[in-house]
């Protein structure tokens, strides 16, 4: 059996593998919905993720403990996740082998050469893993400060190790060995104690940009699969809609369409995830080389290599993706993946330049105070930020989130959108909650998008925690933020118009909206009596619409009347206006003298002790542009500081 | 290069079928993977379980004072509510269960419920969960009493003297009471409205209901036939109302098709099912342009395709009657299809 | 040409120096990964774990308290410590202490808003004195801290007398909950500077309160609290009493020789100030609070927080009844 076409049947396998799991997770129980599907699978998997959430949180999430298998099968195989799993690289490869083909073969060959610019995924992936690495490097210069005994440990502790080292020749220089420890050390105290520079560094988890996982979800489910749903109507009765996913739309296809340029341009270039497989091979025992003996140097080992790791000369193992061309390709059978290393060398590791090394280091560690300047973590705080329930404080919600967007394909309402500008470029892609963008507001008994995400940016809450019941009912309702009726545009409020669609709507009980009786007279509605019976009144000189004022929410008051005098009307012509007649006048108005139309109005307001930000509310509210309710990050359960009452 | 046949080894064969293998078991893993999720998660979402939720109530809470839905101020719970699943529904409704578990029927959950003010005056209410709308219709249109009164709380709704009838959603409710008093309908009447703000459906509207005229119906005549209508094997999802004609009653029917020439194939079949089971053709007026009249068993059937929908008279007294009602269909068709 | 078998020799070693690489590697990530295994995630009070303060008191020695009446600050903090054994029977040698002092107001000491610089200064000698090996000086004012510490005098003269000056920054602060409390729950306390201090001396002068009654060595607390925490002044004597829950010092230095007697806590005039010449040492806040407000022409009932702290444990009202040392010096 042909190992390219294991390959081949590999990739096919975990890609459609992939779009299934894309298409699962609709939140449901039948077998086309979520139910127990693993979809989050190929996320768990990720070694990227599974690193960045532990420096972030010094702690590996449930699921993404699948990453260690990756690692572990990366360190003895190489990079077989790239060749054979990745359903990025599928698409890659697929759309690399359609711009190729007509290709002669130089230019193919050529197309695969290696290119100094493929150490730009390895420099990615030190400033994301530094950025990610600021609240670790806080606390050890803390440390410093708070139990000055452990620099001078370290300093003991390295002062042997490195006379250790010297004897045993591995550092050349034992003196200036001992100097620059000692001048680390001091370093740490200066910034540490003296200083206090921890206060700078803060960690933030922006691996999601680049890495490919992430990347296809997003992609996949935010813009193909909604595109594709509009025609079949498969997944969603109603069409989803994904703020600014244009964007993301357009970085997956300037990803594919470079493969046009070069093969597998984004694997070799950009993938962080590609860079962590190439450092983690480097010990595999397993290799892709020639085999001891002639080689004709025809090259054809090169006219379809996918990873450009140039398997002709001294092969860059970090760079191979294992797809086994080389050896389908070579008519001499030189190439082989055995436990030899390649008999014409090799180059084992990246090709990074130390300067290289410390810029990306550097503007990684530097990048997140600098995005926080915003102060959008402090007092600069976004209201427009309206998380999912569940979500952690921001802070710690910016070290957990991946962006790969499962809670937004989940949400059965559509309300969880990308975030744009509301989170700063941190949070560019996060969850936010968009109300006229869903189709109706959170859902109550809904605790979806905590249970999908992977690695618990959303908490998976229990039903009883999000309603605060039973155990929680001191703690209360999670509150994702708080309405606030806006009355220079809510209908009874502004417009004399009657509506309560709001309080009709709000589903917690009691409800959080509640209403407060106005009569107001409506505009002209001062009119002469005419003549008037019992149960009806005719004006002088009126010209009304017929039936306006017939629809139960109209009322007639005597001018020089008390509340009590007024009177419900339940017919209305051109002329005269008839009054329920269960209810007739305690005293006929007299001719001449003039009466009041009125209406009655029930305008809304917000209880902040119930109200928990669910949206529904503002998802109905009629005045359908600038909602005359609206729902603001104040009072969310997430931050105290945020809370609106004491 | 072309021709060439590179020799596979033993080991790379190995190692091909491992890689197959373990291709075999991620699938065979993925499969089994499914069945096992937390039901309370996706039953949270929805108050109806075919099984009890996972969740367990407290023991210390006496089960009667739990109501499985949320209650207006003046109703409090007279019994613990009772869960049923499609095989032991018969326990409860008896013969009726068939009429639900053909129409799809996922669970059902029933409580009584008593006034505050008079714990003598009860309800029972039944909340069926048909998974969709249209099941829901179904079960909702077939068990439609004759004395029907409009009820405005739904779409699909109606009361009669003792009991309220809706559909909400993917739910079929049924509140019923002995002792039809004034506060006790009004109870059930908010108790219905609370239910439907809390589960508010998804979907509202059966979009073929539209397709029927209303000139001439009979009121109350709807009704869905998830599978098998009128003996048809190929006969799925028809909706049927019946109408005043010349006199008699006839039934009017229609199915949206994925295209029009599913339409086209669909009609024609029916035809053919119509004369092979002893039908004779009839030939039409052409009131209703390529409409197949047949005449079978002493009355007249009408099938004809308009763009996506199926539509036709079943069991018409007469040629004309029938073809009346056809036209009157056809033009509501062509209407809404504009 | 190399000899073949020394080809496989070098292949070989080389295989298993990679087989151990990548052994240990595993291995390694097996280990990090299982000890950072967390299955269940970030719970409702989110990562960080609630802080506490422990107790600070010396309980062998009982409720005690001392009264001196003199001008001189200097003077009346030596022979109150005196009238209790010294201060050597509350800081023993190697201790590490943190005063709190008030440094609220960017206001002179002659204002009488703030801790006296003079007293402070004293006590911190004192500390060194009995033998800490550290002594801190912190608070976390309403006002910029930097010119807060500068302006009362408080940073100069802390640090002349040898301790360090701890201004807050947003890292210092770590979230707390009073148990049994209703209002201070997961609120940011200024927990850095309590790191490795085993002896806490409250420093507060005794000034009226336009919403409290009175701000004396109870109400100094709240300087500790960060975030917006003026959103408590809506249940001010509550908050005091939570703020005497929250916190057990050592000692409460109840400086009454210039007492602010009306238009507090920030005075501004000295026709506020009152020559009151008494200094109070005790370690039951709420007898020293009790006591205090005789100072301002109060009693205990005209403070609630008092009597709420009392029944809260937190100390008794009733001075008289810890038998306080009173002496007189010139």
């Amino acid at each position: 059996m042909n190992i390219i076409t294991v390959r081949r049947i590999s990739q096919i396998f975990f890609f459609m593998l992939f779009v299934w799991f894309c298409i699962l997770s609709s939140f449901g129980e039948s077998w086309w919905q979520l139910r127990g599907w693993p979809v989050n699978w190929f996320l768990q998997l990720d070694p990227l993720v599974a690193l960045g959430t532990i420096l972030t949180t010094r702690a590996l999430y449930a699921g993404l403990a699948w990453a260690l298998l990756t690692v572990a099968l990366t360190v003895v195989l190489g990079r077989f996740f790239c060749g054979w799993l990745c359903p990025f690289g599928t698409i890659h490869q697929f759309f690399g082998w359609i711009g190729r083909r007509n290709k002669k073969f130089a230019a193919r060959v050529a197309a695969n050469q290696y290119r100094p610019a493929q150490a730009i995924k390895y420099y990615l992936l030190i400033a994301m893993l530094t950025a990610a690495v600021g609240s670790l490097l806080a606390d050890l210069l803390a440390a410093a400060r708070r139990s000055p005994a452990i620099p001078c440990l370290v300093f003991a502790i390295g002062l042997v190790a490195l006379s250790f080292l010297a004897v045993r020749k591995v550092v050349p220089n034992r003196k200036k060995a001992i100097l620059t420890l000692a001048a680390l050390i001091v370093a740490w105290f200066a910034l540490g104690a003296f200083l206090c520079t921890d206060a700078w560094f803060a960690a933030s988890l922006q691996t999601g940009w680049l890495d490919p996982i992430p990347l296809i979800h997003r992609s996949v489910n935010l813009v193909l699969l909604p595109i594709a749903d509009r025609a079949l109507g498969a997944l969603s009765t109603s069409p989803r809609f994904y703020v600014g996913a244009w964007i993301i739309g357009a970085v997956f296809l300037a990803a594919i369409l470079l493969n046009f340029v070069i093969p597998r341009f984004y694997c070799r270039f950009v993938c962080p995830l590609g860079a962590l497989f190439g450092v983690l091979s480097e010990p595999a025992l397993w290799r892709v080389g020639k085999r001891e003996g002639q080689c004709t140097n025809c090259e054809l080992c090169e006219n379809n290599c996918e990873g450009a790791c140039e398997p002709f000369e001294k092969i860059r193992t970090s760079e191979c993706l294992l797809c086994m061309n080389c050896l389908d390709a070579c008519q001499q059978t030189r190439m082989t993946y055995s436990t030899v290393r390649s008999a014409a060398g090799e180059v084992s590791g990246p090709d990074l330049s130390r300067r290289g090394f410390i810029i990306s280091a550097v503007s990684g560690v530097a990048a997140v105070p600098m995005m926080r300047l915003s102060g959008l973590l402090g007092a600069n705080w976004q209201p427009r930020l309206v998380r999912p329930p569940g979500a952690l404080n921001e802070a710690e919600f910016l070290e957990r989130c991946i962006k790969c967007d499962q809670c937004m394909r989940v949400c059965p309402t559509n309300v969880i959108q990308p975030a744009m500008a509301e989170a700063g470029l941190e949070g560019v892609w996060t969850p936010v909650l968009n109300f006229r963008a869903g189709t109706s507001g959170c859902q109550l008994n809904c605790v979806a998008c905590g249970h999908i995400c992977p690695t618990a940016a959303i908490r998976p809450l229990t039903l009883d925690e999000k309603l605060g019941r039973n155990q929680f009912a001191s703690a209360g309702p999670i509150r994702t933020g708080l309405a606030f009726v806006d009355r220079s545009r809510c209908l009874p409020w502004a417009m004399e118009k009657p509506c309560i669609v709001c309080q009709e709507n709000c589903p917690v009980s009691p409800k959080a909206i509640y209403l407060r009786e106005e009569f107001v007279t409506v505009r002209d509605g001062t009119l002469t009596v005419q003549n008037a019976t019992t149960t009806s009144v005719e004006f002088d000189g009126a010209d009304l619409t017929p039936g306006q004022f017939a629809t139960g929410d109209y009322f007639c008051k005597p001018a020089r009347g008390a509340d009590e005098d007024r009177r419900k009307i339940v017919e209305s012509s051109a002329t005269s206006v008839k009054i329920d007649s269960a209810t007739p006048w305690s005293s006929t108005p007299a001719s001449g003298t003039r009466v009041e139309i009125q209406v009655r109005l029930l305008q809304p307001n917000v209880d902040p002790k119930l109200c928990i930000g669910c949206g529904v509310c503002e998802h109905e509210c009629p005045v359908s542009g600038l909602r005359a309710i609206r729902v603001t990050a104040e009072n969310e359960t997430r931050n105290r500081k945020h809370a609106l009452l004491l | 290069m072309k021709g060439h046949v590179r020799p596979h080894g033993l080991a790379e064969t190995c190692v091909g079928s491992i890689v197959l293998l373990v291709l075999l078991s991620v699938a065979a893993g993925v499969f089994v993977k499914q069945f096992h999720y937390d039901r309370a998660i996706f039953v949270a979402a929805s108050p109806i379980a075919a099984a009890p939720t996972s969740t367990p109530t407290p023991p210390s809470q006496p089960p009667a004072s739990a109501a499985f839905i949320d209650l207006p101020a003046d109703l409090t719970p007279l019994s613990a509510p009772e869960t049923f699943t499609p095989d032991n529904l018969y326990d409860k409704i008896d013969g009726k269960a068939e009429l639900y578990t053909s129409a799809g029927v996922l669970g059902m959950r029933c409580q009584r419920l008593a006034l505050k003010s008079d714990p003598n005056t009860w309800l029972e209410f039944f909340v069926y969960d048909m998974d969709n709308l249209r099941q829901a219709f179904a079960v909702y249109s077939m068990q439609q009493r004759a004395d029907a009164q409009p009820l405005d709380i739904a779409t699909y709704a109606y009361q009669t003297k003792n009991a309220l009838f809706f559909c909400c959603g993917r739910y079929y409710i049924e509140a019923v009471t002995a002792m039809p008093t004034d506060p006790m309908i009004a109870a059930m009447v908010s108790l219905s409205k609370l239910f439907i703000a809390k589960n508010p459906p998804t979907e509202t509207r059966i979009a073929e209901l539209d397709f029927f005229p209303s000139a001439h119906q009979v009121p109350n005549s709807y009704m869905f036939q998830p599978e098998n209508a009128f003996g048809f094997d190929k006969f799925k999802n028809i909706f049927s109302a019946q109408y005043t004609v010349d006199g008699s009653n006839v039934m009017a029917f229609l199915t949206i098709q994925r295209s029009a020439d599913a339409a086209a194939a669909l009609s024609a079949a029916y035809q053919q099912f119509l004369l092979t089971n002893g039908g004779h053709a009839l030939s039409g007026t052409g009131k209703v342009p390529a409409a197949n009249l047949a005449e079978l068993m002493g009355s007249v059937e009408l099938v004809f395709a308009r763009g996506n929908v199926v539509a036709g008279v079943h069991a018409a007294a007469s040629a004309p009657a029938a073809e009346q009602a056809a036209a009157l269909l056809d033009a509501k068709i062509s209407e809404a299809t504009k | 040409m190399t000899d073949p078998r020394d080809i496989n020799a070098i292949s070989r070693r080389d295989f298993l120096a990679r087989s151990a690489r990548a052994g240990a590697a595993i291995v390694a990530t097996g280990v990090v990964g299982y000890w950072l295994y967390d299955r269940t995630g970030p719970n409702a009070s989110s990562a960080t774990d609630l802080v506490s303060l422990p107790d600070f008191s010396v309980p062998q020695l009982g409720p005690k308290m001392s009264i001196v009446t003199g001008a001189d600050r200097v003077k009346t903090i030596n022979r109150a410590f005196d009238s209790l054994g010294g201060i050597e029977q509350f800081i023993k040698r190697g201790d590490r202490v943190l005063l709190k002092v008030n440094a609220a107001f960017a206001s002179p000491p002659a204002l009488g808003a703030t801790s006296h610089p003079q007293l402070v200064a004293e006590i911190v000698r004192l500390c060194l004195q009995a033998g800490a090996v550290s002594v801190v000086v912190s608070d976390n004012p309403i006002n910029d801290p930097q010119s807060c510490f500068r302006l009362t005098g408080l940073a100069e003269a802390a640090q002349t007398a040898g301790a360090r000056l701890f201004l807050p920054q947003d890292q210092f602060f770590k979230p707390t909950t009073v148990r049994g409390g209703a209002l201070i729950k997961n609120w940011p306390l200024l927990y850095e500077p309590f790191h490795n201090v085993n002896k806490l001396i409250g420093i507060a002068p005794v000034k009226d309160h336009h919403r409290s009654g009175a701000s004396m060595s109870m109400k100094n607390w709240y300087g500790l609290m960060g975030g917006r925490r003026n959103i408590f002044h809506q249940d001010i004597h509550n908050i005091i009493k939570e703020l005497a829950m929250l916190v057990t010092p050592t000692l409460v230095v109840l400086d009454g020789t210039i007492t602010m007697m009306s238009n507090g806590p920030t005075g501004g005039s000295l026709d506020d100030l009152k020559q009151t010449n008494t200094m109070i040492v005790s370690t039951d806040q709420v007898a020293a609070d009790a006591f205090g407000a005789t100072l301002l022409g109060k009693t205990a009932a005209d403070l609630p927080y008092i009597a709420k702290a009392a029944t809260a444990g937190r100390g008794t009202p009733d001075y008289e009844s810890l038998k306080p040392a009173r002496d007189h010096v010139d």
